[in-house]
């Protein structure tokens, strides 16, 4: 995976979100670059602008425990499975926004409501796309993965 | 002073995490109403006063910009504080929602500090600050 200018200010943006809403600290990037074998939650949006495209964030299911968990402030047992997938969504809110504001910062963007899907489908949609800043992060409990595609 | 607040915000995570930020806060809540967009937002100010409106924009069915312009038409509404919180830290952005009426504005990600001092700040109503990073 090519790491670009793109591909940093993602990771600050993804740690600093992290850090500060799910008190969860981000090791790096990982050297493994490939998505998860064990079951994946996914959530993507779209945006437009001055351009649009789409932001898609994959956590395996133990990841995404801990940062409802986190976020919620509530222990996991008590976490629905839909209450993980609304904290996902808002995180990945939350990257997207704070990314695209940093990088062009005199452009107002409208980001649609996030949506879980099956893993499946996004796999398929990255591995695909020519036009991807992808990352994926290293966090105690595991790997994140995030990614971001322009339109052409 | 128990104090009665409207959070606005499409996410029912986000709208769960700011409750936990107000109870750390220390801030005594006499009322805690909630909304999943800007018409339900409209919805409840007309049958609840409420101390402080904090509305996140991007939403369906009425965004918070449009809810903004809303509150400010409305004679019976137009005192209320309203308070932006927003992933967007674009100055245009800020601009825009400052000119439309709100008295703060927040981004995500926040430190659950620099929001309740943010609440505090407007409950207590020593005027407009601003909490970018």
């Amino acid at each position: 995976m090519q790491i670009t200018g793109h591909n940093l200010l993602l990771t600050e943006v993804a740690s600093d979100v992290l850090e500060s809403m799910c008190f969860l600290g981000v090791l790096g990037p990982a050297e493994d670059a490939s998505l998860p074998g064990e079951e994946v939650i996914l959530c993507r949006l779209e945006f437009s602008g001055d351009g649009g495209g789409s932001f898609g964030l994959a956590a395996p299911r133990k990841i995404a425990e801990v940062i409802a968990e986190n976020f919620l402030g509530q222990p996991t047992e008590e976490i629905s499975r839909v209450q993980i997938e609304e904290v996902l969504c808002e995180l990945s809110n939350m990257i997207c926004g704070s990314f695209l504001s940093r990088l062009r910062a005199n452009t107002i963007f409208d980001l649609t409501h996030p949506r879980c899907e099956p893993a499946d489908a996004a796999r398929s949609s990255v591995a695909l796309s020519g036009n991807v800043t992808a990352q994926m992060l290293d966090l105690d409990e595991g790997s994140l993965f995030l990614w971001l595609e322009a339109n052409a | 002073m128990a104090f009665k607040v409207l959070v606005v915000d499409d996410s029912p995570a986000m709208r769960k995490m700011i409750r936990r930020v107000m109870d750390m806060s220390g801030i005594e809540l006499g009322e805690y109403l909630e909304a999943g967009n800007g018409q339900e937002a409209l919805d409840l100010l007309r049958s609840h006063w409420v101390d402080l409106v904090l509305t996140d924009i991007n939403m369906p069915v009425m965004n918070g910009e449009q809810l903004l312009r809303e509150i400010g038409n409305d004679v019976l509404l137009e005192s209320i504080p309203v308070m932006v919180i927003s992933t967007d830290r674009t100055e245009a952005r800020l601009e825009r929602m400052m000119a439309l009426g709100a008295r703060d504005y927040v981004t995500k990600p926040f430190v659950p500090e620099t929001l309740g001092r943010a609440m505090e700040r407007l409950l207590l109503g020593e005027g407009h600050a601003d909490h970018r990073p």
